[in-house]
């Protein structure tokens, strides 16, 4: 990896990075700062989901909203947090190379002595370095929530979140770069990373309404999302994990071989 | 360095089914500063982008210092300070964030060289890039392209955007480049400018090299265009019995001819001063001319658009 190419990636990103950990922040602490309520009627929370069938309620991450991790989970982790953060990633994801191409400044930038490999690996490290500050500042904003509305979360349960919010994030990430190592313009990659998120998510929806339709769960990363069970017990399924991060490692491997051999010409 | 800093044999590059270059074949030597002359599109920066590792030949092969510009493309870089035809820059640095970030690539820095070049293009580099004028631009890209003292600079159409002045100035600083034992490589569709400051030229239309000549040569072979206006008829013979000058067109009268001339001047110049001149324009040399020259036997070229506009001499 380049070190030069990772900091100027960085410095790139960091405005970016900085504006979307604020909103992810204030996000957070806003949804926690309704909890209280929450708590307090949660008989009739309960009976009010009840309502619906159960397997819509799963479908749209709103299930058992009365305990906290419900309730951050059907609010904001399920579906608004994947939401946010994929357009960050696709958009910064998509920019690697086509932005480069498109804007005409990859002729400059691959004329340093450096291997067009260890210069695209240096601008994935620094997209992944972002999408930490803002998996960091996640969790951060659902500690402080928790601890603004007096509720106690484990240490353990906040890793665990982490630990599916990064993987999920590693995964896009790296179907975003890859659909950026071949395109001449920032949008198509963009545009293609941005419709596999919805089909995937669409896919996870639709796998859950009927049993003709379940197959679909093994074609969608979202089945392998979790993150309301990692913070309500710390519970993660290293398998799904370990394929989230595959998706984005093969992906971002790919994306570096058809980088190393492409014309790098607008 | 032992190895020829360029050697080009049966390069070729199609885009597609569209032709990029074809069975291109040249070497540039050491300590030569080498012209690539071409019409515009006539494959000159798909050359280039070849000799850089950008993109990879459908097939012949492209060597820097021995090493081969696709495989061994990181390394060919260590030695290759490039300015790209088409320059776009990151609008959001200033110069000076520009020009260190593509210093820090390179193991050693020469940092008085740059503020030195930086001074003679009259380059402010606190500027943020996108408040340049496209010369600040061009020149921030020569300096980028300079300040890495790399044995062979490669410059795709190096003085485009450059006021006259300057362009005065950028000759002068590559003279000394050469002075200091760099090889020079640079393309160009201005004849008189090449002519200018290369030794050496290959000629490339249509994506073929037409021919590799020295400038002395060229400019034995090359035809300018002069037009004289006199206040009393001459007849045309006077011209046409000198050697390399050719009557192209007479006026009625007599008092308005159009000449060829080639090679030396002395003899016309001699007898146009002793002629009732009233006016005269002297052409600078155009790639036509030196295209006409190579296809006479064979087909004839169909011109291109890039004609260079008359130099008026008023007597």
């Amino acid at each position: 990896m380049s070190w030069v190419m990772f900091r100027k990636a960085l410095k790139d990103l960091r405005w970016t990075v900085f504006w979307y950990a604020f909103g992810l922040v204030l996000y957070g602490i806003l949804i926690l700062s309704f909890y209280p309520s929450v708590r307090e009627n949660a008989e009739e929370m309960q009976q009010l989901m009840g309502a619906f069938p159960k397997s819509v309620m799963e479908a749209f991450g709103a299930n058992n909203m009365s305990t906290l991790a419900g309730w951050v989970g059907g609010k904001y982790l399920n579906v608004m947090w994947p939401l946010i953060m994929s357009v960050f990633i696709i958009m910064a994801g998509a920019a690697t190379v086509a932005r480069e191409v498109e804007r005409g400044t990859i002729e400059l930038l691959l004329s340093v002595p450096e291997s067009r490999t260890r210069l695209l690996a240096a601008k994935l490290v620094a997209l992944f370095t972002g999408i930490l500050v803002l998996v960091a500042a996640t969790i951060g904003s659902i500690a402080l929530g928790a601890v603004l509305v007096d509720e106690t979360l484990a240490f353990e349960n906040l890793l665990a979140l982490g630990a599916v919010l990064l993987c999920f994030s590693v995964a896009v990430a790296g179907y975003a770069v890859m659909l950026s190592s071949f395109s001449k313009e920032r949008s198509k990659p963009a545009g293609m990373a941005a419709g596999l998120t919805l089909a995937s998510y669409l896919a996870w929806v639709v796998s859950d309404l009927s049993k003709d339709w379940e197959w679909l769960r093994n074609v969608s990363i979202f089945t392998a999302y979790e993150p309301q069970p990692a913070l309500q017990s710390g519970h993660i399924e290293l398998a799904h994990l370990g394929a989230l991060i595959a998706v984005g490692l093969i992906s971002s491997v790919v994306a570096l071989a058809i980088f190393r051999r492409r014309d790098a010409i607008s | 360095m032992a190895s020829v800093p360029i050697e080009v044999e049966r390069l070729t590059r199609y885009y597609g089914k569209r032709r990029g270059v074809m069975d291109l074949t040249f070497e540039v030597q050491e300590g030569e500063i080498f012209g690539f002359l071409g019409p515009n599109g006539a494959g000159k920066t798909t050359t280039i982008r070849q000799l850089m590792g950008l993109m990879r030949p459908s097939s012949g092969t492209a060597r820097v210092f021995g090493l081969d510009c696709w495989r061994d493309s990181t390394k060919v870089k260590e030695s290759v300070g490039f300015l790209p035809g088409d320059i776009r820059l990151y609008e959001k640095m200033t110069g000076e964030e520009m020009l260190d970030f593509f210093a820090a690539f390179r193991r050693v820095q020469h940092r008085r060289f740059r503020r030195e070049l930086a001074d003679r293009l009259g380059l402010d580099l606190g500027t943020r890039i996108k408040h340049m004028s496209k010369g600040n631009r061009q020149k921030l890209a020569v300096a980028q392209a300079l300040m890495h003292d790399a044995p062979l600079l490669i410059l795709d159409e190096p003085s485009s955007g450059l006021d006259p002045l300057m362009q005065v100035e950028f000759v002068e600083l590559l003279r000394e480049e050469q002075a200091r034992g760099k090889t020079v490589f640079l393309s160009s569709h201005q004849l008189p400018e090449v002519e200018r400051i290369a030794h050496r030229v290959a000629i490339i239309r249509e994506g073929r090299l037409v021919a590799v000549e020295e400038v002395a040569r060229l400019k034995q072979l090359r035809e300018r265009r002069m037009e004289v206006t006199l206040h009393a008829p001459v007849p045309s013979e006077r011209f046409s019995a000198l050697e390399g000058v050719r009557v192209v067109s007479e006026a009625p009268g007599g008092k308005q001819i159009a000449l060829a001339v080639r090679g030396k001047l002395g003899p016309l110049l001699r007898v146009l001063s002793d002629m009732p001149i009233d006016d005269l324009t002297f052409a600078p040399p155009d790639l036509e001319s030196v295209f006409l020259h190579y296809y006479s036997d064979d087909e004839d070229p169909e011109l291109s658009s890039e004609t260079q506009p008359p130099v008026e001499v008023r007597g």
